[in-house]
Parts: structure tokens; sequence; C-alpha cells
């Protein structure tokens, strides 16, 4: 599946799930701050998109979760150098890199974005793992 | 007894209608033990208290190894519920008790954690 057969169906997917425009689905929109997710929502767009893409997507591997509930990666409010380093291996789609510039954890939400996820779905296509 | 953790968790009813409309069976992979029998007579109010539940024990223990379908909630009298991890996640109690509340068009849930 090319490029833009991955956001079209990304873009159908997420629209469907937390009841947006497709106008709003901008690769650059947050998916909390932008589009409105609350926690239930990371869970509905996770099986809708193994849904559209015929995936298994392992807890964890699209969104974070809870890593960073562990003490030694958030203190006084701020994700450590070894959170933002555990990000960078738990989720390598997320643009911990900008994140890093202000990492305030009040803010990590605002990165998981519409691009994190078209990554994501993007790297599970071109490895050709359909249900893992 | 000392404070050890406590958590809260807001779900608007119409979200969880919409997930439960569209999730199908795989609701399954969110509910733990006993649970598991309901799922078939789940509403969406159900669903929203044992979803708030589990998100507020979540954020109660910190415990970043356990998912949803660790947590098994059980539903009691009055507004209540217990709430327990089904493995062992390192702390020294796996199971509290909690509230569920109602704001508006929202099921909310708060769990305290008590230390021995």
């Amino acid at each position: 599946m090319e490029e833009r057969g991955i956001f079209l169906k990304t873009q159908e997917t997420l629209c469907n799930a937390l009841g947006v425009e497709p106008m709003d689905v901008k690769p650059e929109a947050s998916l909390t701050r932008d589009l409105g997710a609350e926690s239930i929502d990371f869970i509905d767009i996770i099986f809708r998109l193994e849904k559209s893409f015929d995936i298994k997507i392992p807890s964890g591997d699209l969104f974070p979760g809870n890593i960073l509930n562990d003490a030694r990666f958030v203190q006084a409010g701020s994700v450590t150098p070894a959170g933002l380093e555990e990000l960078r291996q738990k989720l390598p789609y997320l643009d911990v890199d900008g994140f890093s510039k202000d990492p305030q954890i009040s803010r990590l939400a605002d990165f998981f974005t519409v691009q994190m996820v078209l990554n994501y779905i993007g790297d599970r296509i071109a490895k050709n793992v359909p249900n893992s | 007894m000392t404070l050890s953790g406590a958590g809260v968790d807001l779900i608007s009813l119409a979200r969880a209608k919409r997930f439960l409309k569209s999730s199908g069976s795989r609701v399954k992979r969110l509910l733990a033990g006993s649970e598991t029998r309901l799922v078939r007579s789940l509403t969406p109010l159900m669903f929203a208290r044992l979803f708030s539940a589990k998100e507020a024990y979540l954020k109660a223990t910190h415990d970043p190894t356990l998912d949803l379908s660790d947590i098994e909630v059980k539903i009691l009298p009055r507004g209540r519920f217990r709430v327990k991890s089904l493995r062992l996640a390192g702390r020294h109690f796996l199971e509290a008790e909690g509230c569920f509340f109602h704001a508006s068009s929202h099921v909310g849930a708060l769990v305290i954690l008590w230390k021995p």
C-alpha cells in the first residue's frame, strides 16, 4: 500500500474514532490537543487500525501506556534523560527529540500526532507483518 | 495505615457507547477474570464504570507493567467497587476499594490505595 493510501485509510479511521472531519486530520495534528482524544479513544484507535489494516497492535507498541509511571523516568513534572531514552527505545515513532526540548510530562500527549500513527502503520506494512 | 496512592478517571458515556459499538468482541481484551462473563450483556454504563475504575487504579498504583486486562473490578452496592491486580505488581497491596461518581453525562471513579 502506498503512502497516500495509508494516509487516507488512517485519516478515515481517526475520523470514525474521534468524530472529527477529514480536514482536521493533518499529519501534524495532535490526537489530544487538536483532535480531542481521551484515554478510551487511544484504545479505540488501536482497535480500528487493527481492523482497517488487518494487523495486530501489541499493547504499548503505538501509545506509551504507563511506561513513564516509573519514578526514575519522571521527576518534578519533567521526563528525565532516562525517561527520554525509555521513550526512544519503546516508542521509536514518537518525536522524542522534539519533546526533549521541553520535556514537561504534561506536554507529552501533544506529541501523539497523526504523523506518529502514519509512521507506525507505514513501518508495519513495509515489514509486511499482518498479524503478530 | 498510610496513604500510598490515589487515582481518578472520568469517561464520557457517549464515548463509552461509541467505543462498545465499534469494538465488538475486541472489548474482551480489556476485561479480566470474572468480568469476561459480562461481555455479552455489557451496557455503556457498565463499561464506563469498569473502564474508569481500571484507569483510576492504574493511576493510583503507578505500576507501568499493568494492562487493563490485568485489573479486575468487582462492583459493590451503593456506588462502590473493589479492584485488584490479577498478577503480582511488586507492591505490598494489590487490592483497593473505590467509588463511582457521576458528573453530567460522564462517569468517574476514585481509587485510594492504603499501605498496611
